[in-house]
């Protein structure tokens, strides 16, 4: 499936069913997700813990597969090494090799993306200047503080030049100067004409940084339309209450 | 393949606490006293040199202990690799461009260098422990025997061998009847040409007798009996044992590294393959349920590692074990692509199913 004419993301119908307890039971975290994202376009994507925002931006990231349904990404599908080459993904969590500096985790990243020699140099410096990590370079991954591994993850996420920035809660855990550097990252993007999708529970990350918000209940897109109509004088609660499917109610 | 990614398996596989626990090791087992009193007064019974049976005696020993303790631990920590890129490194792995082939392949490569560099200094600290290397003999093979009953005076048994290199020695193990008496006799002859060895073993049970083969070239024939009426002896095996000189007794430890690296290069892809479909215990009790019967049983000397407590056998008596088996080559080879074929199905999902 190609997605529309300047689309970032076309999905249709995505659903992910894990199989748990011996893999005898299912557990449907996706139900049919239908999306549909324009290049430039930078969309949050929010929903109660558990309802399927990391599994579908993995997703999206090629980490993971749908289980059935359609998913296009810059024009091709995410298991494409060519798609994966122009995305850039921040996981949830800080997984990166404890063991390496950051430097050498860059370039191991850089190399894995497909990058050469000469533009991993020059890409690392750039942003481990950017993010504010130039002093640490030669640190250890392990020995960085928390706040100090999501900007590193943003560095990582950003080597590529990616044409889709896929954020998994971008501020948790982000320490001061990391909401700067989101912020300059998120222009920098923006001016390249990269898409971004930020998933996020909290209300400032996506009202500040998103053009549009698409609220997932029920492992389906339930709300979409703009973030500070969508919550004006509401908060997330108050949108997964209204918006959430009956109790017993078949996705 | 990825440079970077098989420097990062490589550096886990020599993660600090592996390093702790071989220095341990090595600083247990270098300093103790292998050369069993008993053991060296039979070798010199046997004619063996005590000195080289002495050095075979600490070799065998500290390298059988690396290869209970060390070996089960590098293949255990491969069996890990998929767990760990499941809880969590995944996200940055599988959303590169790098195929999983490649990930594959650049980990196990790191994974096995890691080991090898391991038991490469192993062998370094083995040798400075067992002293000068001195002359031996290595095993280069068999020598068919021809069926055979009791063995007498009377009655000795002939064979011949087309060829055999002259410098080398015949060994055969025998045994003696319960009505032999207290301590029998066996002489062990081999003729080429005009020119004839022999040897003398006595034993009241069983033993072994060896016998310099003549110089010059062409066929040799063989000759065992009893040296003494009423004595019966048996042969415990349907050929002779083949050895050649061999300049220094260090090529042990070289002979059992190779075998080890070897059987660790298969191992690892195999417990790396198993370990994306069970847990890494159950992936490293499945390797080890299955290479038993092929140390024990000697059904496959062709697969890695089948023939390492002969060598370390033969080693513990100061000679150099043969070399590797070549079909153990291409079967490690076969094994370690089916260990990553496994893998790559298994890694389908980078996430659990």
């Amino acid at each position: 499936m190609t997605p529309a004419d300047g689309a970032a993301l076309l999905l249709r119908d995505v659903r992910r069913t894990f199989r748990v307890g011996l893999r005898l039971a299912r557990r449907d975290v996706l139900t049919g997700v239908d999306l549909e994202l324009g290049a430039r376009a930078t969309l949050g994507v929010a929903g109660p813990n558990g309802s399927g925002k990391t599994t579908l931006l993995r997703i999206l990231a090629g980490v993971d597969r749908a289980s059935s349904g359609e998913v296009g990404v810059l024009g091709g599908s995410p298991s494409d090494a060519r798609v994966r080459r122009r995305v850039g993904y921040l996981p949830e969590e800080s997984p990166f090799p404890p063991e390496l500096t950051a430097r050498a985790a860059l370039d191991l990243l850089g190399s894995l993306q497909g990058m050469d020699r000469a533009e991993r140099r020059a890409e690392s410096a750039r942003l481990l200047e950017l993010v504010g990590l130039r002093g640490e370079e030669h640190h250890r991954l392990g020995r960085f503080s928390r706040g100090m591994l999501r900007r590193f993850g943003l560095a990582q996420a950003a080597l590529a030049r990616p044409a889709l920035l896929l954020l998994d809660e971008p501020t948790a855990g982000l320490d001061a100067p990391g909401f700067d550097v989101l912020a300059l990252l998120l222009a920098e993007s923006r001016e390249r004409g990269a898409a971004v999708v930020i998933a996020s529970h909290l209300i400032g990350d996506l009202r500040d940084h998103c053009q549009e918000l698409a609220v997932i209940l029920g492992g389906k897109i339930a709300v979409r339309g703009d973030p500070r109509e969508l919550l004006a004088g509401r908060t997330l609660l108050d949108i997964y209450r209204e918006r959430s499917p009956a109790p017993g109610a078949r996705p | 393949m990825n440079p970077g990614l098989a420097r990062l398996a490589l550096r886990r596989a020599l993660a600090p606490g592996v390093l702790a626990a071989w220095v341990v090791l090595l600083l247990l087992l270098l300093p103790r006293e292998w050369a069993g009193s008993n053991a060296l007064v039979e070798a010199a019974g046997e004619g063996a040199d005590p000195e080289s049976v002495g050095r075979g005696m600490v070799r065998a020993g500290v390298w059988t202990m690396l290869a209970i303790a060390v070996l089960p631990l590098l293949v255990a920590r491969a069996a890990r690799v998929v767990a760990v890129w499941r809880a969590g490194e995944a996200d940055w792995l599988g959303s590169r461009t790098t195929g999983r082939g490649a990930i594959l392949a650049s980990t196990w490569i790191g994974t096995w260098l890691g080991g090898a560099l391991l038991l490469a200094a192993s062998c370094g600290a083995i040798e400075l422990r067992a002293g000068a290397g001195e002359p031996t003999l290595r095993r280069a093979g068999r020598l068919a025997i021809p069926a055979t009953g009791w063995i007498t005076a009377r009655a000795p048994l002939r064979w011949t061998a087309e060829d055999a290199p002259a410098g080398g020695r015949a060994r055969v193990e025998f045994g003696f009847a319960g009505d032999s008496g207290s301590a029998a006799e066996v002489v062990f002859r081999a003729r080429r040409g005009s020119s004839e060895r022999s040897s003398t073993a006595r034993s009241s049970s069983r033993g072994a007798v060896e016998v310099e083969l003549p110089p010059g070239s062409g066929r040799v024939e063989f000759e065992i009996a009893c040296s003494r009426p009423g004595t019966r002896a048996f042969l415990a095996s349907d050929a002779a044992e083949l050895w050649t000189p061999c300049a220094s007794d260090r090529a042990a430890s070289a002979e059992i590294l190779l075998r080890l690296v070897l059987a660790l290069a298969t191992w690892s892809a195999l417990a790396i393959g198993l370990g994306a479909w069970v847990s890494a215990p159950t992936a490293g009790i499945a390797l080890l349920a299955a290479w038993i019967p092929a140390w024990f049983g000697n059904a496959a000397a062709w697969l890695p590692g089948a023939d390492l407590w002969t060598a370390l056998e033969i080693a513990g008596r100061g000679r150099v074990p043969p070399p590797i088996d070549p079909r153990a080559f291409a079967a490690g080879a076969l094994l370690a692509i089916v260990g990553l074929l496994l893998a790559a199905a298994g890694l389908r999902r980078w996430r659990a199913t």
